[in-house]
């Protein structure tokens, strides 16, 4: 009997807990500009190639000013290069409005959980029509 | 006397035992017939799913076939579509704010291009090939194609993507018009006027990926391939098209304008924009953004209140991907099919979407 229930708890034991880990950091931030947070926008985080970095591309949307890389799709640690897009909704236009231009700068990612608060510079000059 | 009434109880008793099991016997059979099932169907599902991906591979094999056998008929691996309006091929890249003056008179898509080498040259002969444009944009396809663009092709559609049905006309395969960075290495000059390549405001302006293999007005040829035939993406699963007709969620509201309320449905003879910004031509895309990067998921139609998320964008649609686990399927230039993952390194996988960039590096799963 003790038998049978010993060979059920190693059974289920070994089929749970085979989750394989992608080695990415999972990041999260906030994004301002100028003080207030950015309703829309990307963030793309990449592996800075000139340093010897490879992995995947984290892209996550910017919701009410934060955003957050989905759990299949972390950063890769090391250095990295962060691209950000940034716009707002306007009622007198169909399309999102964009507040900056695309806003480039390097930084380094940790291993294991990330935050990430990005203040975009004021001088990020808006952009030409 | 004791001797003779003992012996039927114990029989009885050892023989109640032995015919019956205990509940604790009971929980602990169901509960290993539980975890062997548990165990099983995952792996079952894994193998359905690993049926619809081989099926998926062959589909995408069949028309990598149909384009290197129009370059062995016609000299030229199949254009995404031509357009005199647009600037040459040649260009690494072409950002520029399109043709002036409607209709552009866009012709037949690579998808429809291939179908005479892809065994179906009746469905290649209904559509009517000097009727102008095939675009959906602005008032939809010309009358004489409308019919034929919404016509299903089930050779378009991998059998995973659940919103790919017998009833809507997409296309889950599209050309890989180049690789890149949107907008980091554009030329200068030829940046989208407002920063983006997404969420223009001006009619037109646009950003289309022209290193590839695929391309709009192309002549290329596999010789143009420098770093190699089995190191160049030609076509690739996307699931970023949507399925349904979305001329709701495009209507404009500004009164006079143009193209208020028009239709503007993505179909696998799609040449053109399915809307100004929302994709340039709706059958090719390029390796800008990593495969399946966007988060954009319901990919049945685009967002109700039109364009108010960033996800729906340019970017978006003309990114790869797929819902098979980790990754999608990818036609290379020598006509192999590779299931290609999403974690692969992103310059590299750059690198393999644009022709003769002078890196010959390899996919190597």
């Amino acid at each position: 009997m003790q038998v049978f229930i010993v060979v059920a708890v190693l059974a289920l034991a070994t089929s749970v807990g085979c989750q394989k880990s992608n080695g990415l950091t999972p990041v999260t931030g906030r994004v301002t500009f100028k003080g207030s947070p950015v309703p829309m926008g990307n963030v793309s985080i990449e592996p800075d190639a000139s340093q010897g970095n490879k992995g995947p591309q984290c892209r996550s949307s910017i919701i009410n000013g934060v955003f957050t890389s989905r759990p299949e799709f972390g950063a890769v640690s090391g250095a990295v290069i962060v691209d950000v897009e940034g716009a707002e909704q306007r009622a007198e236009s169909e399309y999102p409005v964009p507040l900056f231009p695309r806003y480039t700068f390097k930084t380094e990612i940790p291993k294991g959980k990330a935050t990430l608060d990005i203040a975009v510079p004021e001088d990020a000059k808006k952009p030409k029509r | 006397m004791p001797a003779i009434t003992g012996v039927p109880t114990r029989f009885l008793a050892s023989s109640l035992r032995r015919t019956a099991f205990t509940l604790v016997e009971l929980l602990v059979v169901i509960a290993i017939i539980g975890t062997l099932i548990g165990l099983l169907l995952p792996a079952v599902q894994a193998a359905r799913e690993s049926a619809r991906m081989a099926t998926c591979l062959n589909k995408l094999s069949q028309l990598s076939k149909g384009c290197l056998n129009h370059e062995s008929s016609r000299g030229v691996l199949p254009p995404a579509f031509t357009d005199a309006g647009f600037a040459a091929p040649s260009d690494a890249y072409i950002g520029n704010t399109g043709p002036t003056g409607l209709p552009h008179a866009m012709t037949a898509p690579w998808t429809v291009r291939i179908l005479p080498f892809c065994d179906d040259q009746s469905r290649y002969d209904k559509f009517n090939q000097s009727a102008g444009a095939f675009g959906g944009d602005f008032g939809g396809y010309p009358a004489a194609n409308r019919t034929q663009a919404y016509t299903p092709n089930s050779a378009y559609q991998c059998p995973s993507h659940t919103n790919s049905l017998p009833t809507t006309p997409n296309s889950d395969y599209f050309g890989v018009s180049g690789g890149g960075q949107w907008t980091a290495s554009l030329p200068a000059g030829r940046r989208p006027s407002n920063g983006f390549p997404w969420a223009t405001n001006t009619f037109g302006t646009f950003l289309i990926f022209g290193n590839g293999a695929i391309v709009v007005n192309g002549n290329v040829r596999s010789k143009e391939f420098l770093d190699g035939t089995s190191k160049q993406f030609m076509l690739a699963e996307t699931r970023y098209q949507f399925t349904l007709e979305s001329e709701q969620a495009w209507a404009v509201a500004t009164a006079g304008s143009f193209w208020v309320g028009r239709v503007s449905r993505p179909s696998w003879a799609g040449a053109a924009r399915t809307n100004t910004f929302v994709g340039p031509h709706s059958t090719t895309g390029a390796a800008a953004n990593g495969i399946n990067s966007s988060d954009f998921v319901d990919t049945s139609r685009a967002p109700a209140s039109g364009c108010g998320t960033t996800t729906c964008s340019t970017e978006l649609m003309k990114t790869f991907g797929s819902y098979h686990p980790g990754g999608c399927n990818i036609a290379f230039a020598d006509g192999s099919v590779q299931f290609v993952s999403q974690m692969i390194d992103i310059n590299l996988y750059r690198q393999l979407g644009s022709r003769a960039d002078g890196n010959a590096s390899r996919y190597n799963p």
